[in-house]
C-alpha cells in the first residue's frame, strides 16, 4: 500500500517569503566576521599560553633539578 | 582586518602564522632555559639489563634494593613488578643530589613522585635512571603511572624524604624505612 501524503501536508509548509537581509547588509557583516574570529582566537590562545606560563613559572621551575 | 579579497585573507593567515610561530618559539626557549639554567631535563639514560635474570644476578637482586650510600653517591634501586614496587618505601635525604634507578622484569611501568619533577617510564630490558634533589621533607607518594594490568591502581610506593642530619646510613651503607 503506497503512503499517501497527509491531507493537510501542503498546509504545513510555510509560505515562501523573501529573506529580509539585503546584499549590502550581508556584505557588511561578512567584512566584520574575520575580526570576531580573530578576537576569539587571540583570547583563547592567549588564555592557554597564560595558563602554560603560570604552570611553568610557579610549578615546574620551583620543583627543581631532574635529569 | 578585512576579508574582501583573497589578498586580505592571505594577509590575515600570514599574520596568524607569524603569531603562532612566535608562541611556539617562546615555549621552546622556555624549555631550553629550564634545561640549561635549572637543569630540568627529561631522563635520558640508555642502559640495558636482562629482565629474565634481573632478580637473580647483579644490581637488582633483592638484597641490593633500596637506598645505599657509596662515598658521596646516594643511590636507590627499585624493581617495579605487577603490581608492587620492591621495596615499598625508600628513604632519601633532603637537599642532596640523589640517584633513583628502576628496572622491571615484566611489563612497562612508569613512576612519578608527587610534588617533584621526577617522572620516568620503566621498560623491560632497560634501566631507568633519574637524578634529582628533594627539597621538601615528608612522605611522598610514588604511584605507577603507566597502566600495567588489573592491579595497576594498587601499585604505589613511598619516598620518605628526611632532613639531611637524620639521614644516617648503617655500617653497610644502607638506609631503610623499617630502621627508622
Ligand atoms: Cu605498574
Amino acid at each position: 500500500m503506497a503512503l499517501a501524503p497527509h491531507p493537510n501536508y501542503s498546509a504545513q509548509v510555510p509560505p515562501r517569503v523573501d529573506d529580509a537581509v539585503d546584499d549590502v547588509a550581508l556584505e557588511r557583516v561578512m567584512r566584520e566576521v574575520p575580526s570576531g574570529a580573530l578576537a576569539l582566537s587571540l583570547l583563547t590562545v592567549g588564555l592557554l599560553l597564560l595558563a602554560w606560563f603560570l604552570m611553568y613559572a610557579f610549578v615546574f621551575l620551583p620543583r627543581g633539578m631532574v635529569g | 582586518m578585512r576579508a574582501d579579497t583573497e589578498q586580505d585573507i592571505l594577509k590575515t593567515e600570514l599574520w596568524w602564522t607569524a603569531l603562532v610561530t612566535a608562541v611556539v618559539t617562546a615555549i621552546m626557549l622556555a624549555i631550553i632555559y629550564a634545561g640549561l639554567v635549572h637543569h630540568i631535563n627529561p631522563p635520558s639514560n640508555i642502559e640495558t639489563v636482562d629482565p629474565k635474570t634481573l632478580h637473580l644476578t647483579g644490581e637488582f637482586t633483592e638484597g641490593n634494593l633500596g637506598t645505599r650510600v657509596d662515598g658521596s653517591q646516594i643511590t636507590s634501586r627499585i624493581v617495579a613488578t605487577q603490581f608492587a614496587f620492591q621495596p615499598q618505601c625508600i628513604v632519601m635525604p633532603a637537599n642532596r643530589t640523589v640517584t633513583l634507578r628502576f628496572a622491571t622484569p615484566d611489563v612497562i611501568h612508569g613512576i612519578l613522585v608527587t610534588g617533584t619533577n621526577v617522572n620516568t617510564m620503566i621498560i623491560p630490558g632497560y634501566v631507568s635512571q633519574v637524578h634529582t634533589v628533594f627539597t621538601k621533607t615528608g612522605d611522598l607518594l610514588m604511584p605507577c603511572h603507566e597502566f600495567c594490568g588489573l592491579g595497576h591502581s594498587q601499585m604505589w610506593a613511598t619516598v620518605r624524604v628526611v632532613p639531611e642530619d637524620e639521614f644516617k646510613p648503617g655500617p653497610d651503607g644502607r638506609v631503610t624505612c623499617d630502621a627508622r
